[in-house]
């Protein structure tokens, strides 16, 4: 007996019923993409008369100019520490939910909530509490002689940006820990301390290998939210500046497309972003799908 | 190699349920000891307490003459099996055998030499640079078998290792861990709930029953001489017939002899029951038979009483001519019966009164 198939007679019904799916896709994702594609090959004047097809020159200009591949380096620092961060921190909250496992449901709950939080609202929440004037952070830190503005200072601006986006992030990733963690069996815990392993000892050499599946998905989703999920928490807090130091890469396509009107090189930017989007899903489904598993 | 000793050891979870009850034991150096009980006898929790993995409530533990109460399991030295292998997954077998040695700072030669003797004890050279999933259930036993063998250790700890086996792997795995027990003669605690293993691995066999110690005491002599109602309804396959003596029925089987006073129960063990009338004093029954069961070398009949709803069963060797629905009797000799009290559940013969 083979497993029970629902078979439609009517050959459109499937069709129809994918449809509304296929619309928002087609509609919301696949258009707006080929329209970037396309309008990235051209140039438009300054008043929107005339627009020329001008083949690899949007690019070509892109990558020979300073702004951009400063942005590059900007973009790479924030993804880094962010996935550092956030990462490292939420399996820091994890393990101890871990240890604790009568309250941990509350601590789950609890933890989970910055998830549920808007990436404005998070960039509002942090720039409020560093804002210069006004916020508590920088009263704090005046106290500790240290001078805080990110309006003027690139570094503290960078440091508001990366704090904000990590929080946010925290959440998720702990959740995805304390699932991990939940699944390494108890026994191999007691068979490494019988083996002689102390608890540091036995979290690095088998909880953490244990854990690789997780911490692969979870640092190519990091990745992918550092570079091309953060643009509210940036546009709520710093708006790229001061003098472009936190300008990244998804910021610079809204700041050069519907700030500054180049639509060619903004339409280029995302063409960009978009195959890095793709390479990173390809690499997560290639081997976070195959390679790692126990 | 050590002794194993155990005094006023009690486990008491969250305030309220006492799991283990004021347990002595002393555990000689380099016997087997086997744990045997129905499960939430407390018998893994006692080996758990040994190892280190659970705390304890009160009592001491002592290990080679040391008490190990505030140690770590680490620090116990002890070796452990467990029931589901607990491999390593992510490290070769060579990894999981070498693990507990790198932790202890052993010198790499010498940790390449232990390997590769264990290795070969256990057969399991053509495997060292494989991970665990590759292995089969029973290469995976022998693995975890060789981590505790490459430390060396004062004592094994064996939960339940071989209930994750097929049964004729099991059997075949039990001579294995008794031959290496012997050569190694490492002291060892082995927990079971198998009674057929228990009786066979065993220098030393331990009935638990609700956290206490029911019997300790070597497997034969405990088959022979249950000392509580317990033990005699656990210990043997199929289970010793445990006949009450209230009723017209224990009136007239046992009347004739003399019983102990305060006996209320009476065992027999299904190969004590034989058809042909004995010359000396005896216990007679009589019923239909119910059900026979042919097992191979013997049979197993299944008897209703007369007058009863009592089952008993008697073994009987090879094929049997018995049929199905004909009456039968059967006789019982009164050395081969164990009286008991079924309020205290002990036996009523003292040893002075029954030589």
């Amino acid at each position: 007996m083979q497993a029970k198939r629902t078979v439609f007679p009517n050959k459109i019904l499937p069709y129809f019923l994918l449809l509304p799916q296929l619309a928002v896709t087609l509609i919301f994702f696949i258009w707006p993409a080929l329209q970037a594609v396309k309008s990235s090959f051209e140039r438009e004047d300054p008043f929107g008369f005339r627009t020329t097809f001008v083949w690899f020159e949007n690019y070509r200009r892109l990558f020979i100019d300073p702004l951009y591949l400063s942005s590059v380096g900007k973009t790479a620092i924030f993804a880094f520490s962010v996935t550092l961060l956030s990462m490292s921190l939420s399996l820091i909250l994890a393990v101890a939910v871990n240890r604790v496992l009568r309250t941990n449901r509350l601590y789950t709950t609890l933890l989970v909530w910055p998830y549920a939080v808007a990436p404005v609202v998070v960039g509002i929440l942090w720039w409020f509490m560093f804002n210069p004037n006004i916020g508590i952070a920088p009263y704090l830190l005046r106290g500790l002689g240290i001078s805080w503005n990110h309006r003027v200072d690139g570094v503290d601006a960078m440091i508001l940006v990366i704090i904000a986006a990590s929080w946010k992030q925290i959440s998720y990733n702990f959740l995805f820990f304390v699932a991990g963690l939940q699944s390494v069996p108890n026994s191999l815990i007691e068979a490494a301390a019988i083996d002689g392993a102390g608890p540091f000892k036995r979290f690095w050499t088998i909880v953490f290998p244990l854990l690789a599946p997780t911490t692969f998905f979870l640092l190519i989703v990091n990745i992918n939210y550092a570079m091309f999920d953060t643009f509210g928490i940036i546009d709520a807090t710093t708006q790229g500046g001061p003098a472009q130091a936190t300008n990244t890469l998804v910021y610079k396509v809204y700041s050069d497309g519907f700030i500054g009107l180049n639509i060619g090189s903004s339409s280029a930017q995302s063409v960009v972003l978009m195959i890095i989007v793709i390479a990173l899903t390809a690499i997560q489904f290639r081997y976070v799908e195959r390679r790692i598993q126990y | 190699m050590a002794s194993i000793d155990i005094k006023g050891v009690k486990k008491v979870y969250s305030g309220t349920v006492t799991a283990i009850h004021n347990l002595d034991l002393s555990i000689p150096d380099g016997q087997l000891v086997v744990l045997v009980g129905p499960s939430g006898c407390g018998k893994s929790t006692l080996l758990r307490m040994i190892a280190g993995l659970e705390s304890i409530t009160d009592g001491t533990i002592a290990i080679d003459g040391a008490v190990v109460n505030a140690k770590e399991p680490a620090e116990r030295d002890i070796a452990m099996v467990f029931q589901n292998y607990a491999l390593y997954p992510h490290m070769t077998v060579r990894g999981n055998l070498e693990y507990g040695l790198k932790n202890r700072g052993t010198p790499r030669d010498e940790i390449d030499r232990r390997v590769a003797e264990a290795a070969r004890i256990l057969e399991i050279e053509p495997f060292l640079d494989r991970r665990p999933r590759q292995l089969s259930g029973g290469q995976r036993q022998r693995v975890a078998m060789g981590r505790a063998i490459v430390r060396q250790p004062k004592a094994f700890l064996f939960d339940e290792p071989l209930s994750n086996l097929d049964a004729k792997l099991r059997g075949q795995m039990r001579i294995e861990i008794k031959r290496l027990q012997r050569n190694l003669a490492t002291t060892s605690v082995y927990v079971t709930h198998d009674q057929l293993e228990a009786m066979t691995l065993a220098d030393q066999l331990v009935v638990m029953n609700g956290g206490r110690i029911e019997q300790v005491g070597a497997p034969i002599s405990i088959y022979e001489r249950p000392e509580t109602l317990f033990v005699a309804g656990f210990i043997g396959s199929p289970p010793m017939n445990l006949m009450p003596m209230d009723g017209a029925l224990g009136a007239q089987a046992f009347a004739s002899l003399d019983l102990p006073s305060g006996t209320d129960v009476v065992g027999i063990r299904p190969d004590s029951l034989v058809v042909s009338q004995p010359q000396t004093p005896s216990a007679s029954f009589s019923g239909t038979v119910e059900l026979v069961e042919p097992v191979g070398g013997e049979s197993h009949v299944h008897m209703r009483l007369a007058g009863s709803s009592d089952i008993m069963i008697i073994s009987v060797p090879g094929r049997t001519e018995i049929v199905e629905g004909a009456p039968m009797t059967v006789y019982a000799k009164a050395g081969d019966l164990h009286p008991f009290n079924h309020q205290t559940g002990k036996r009523t013969d003292t040893p002075a009164a029954n030589p």
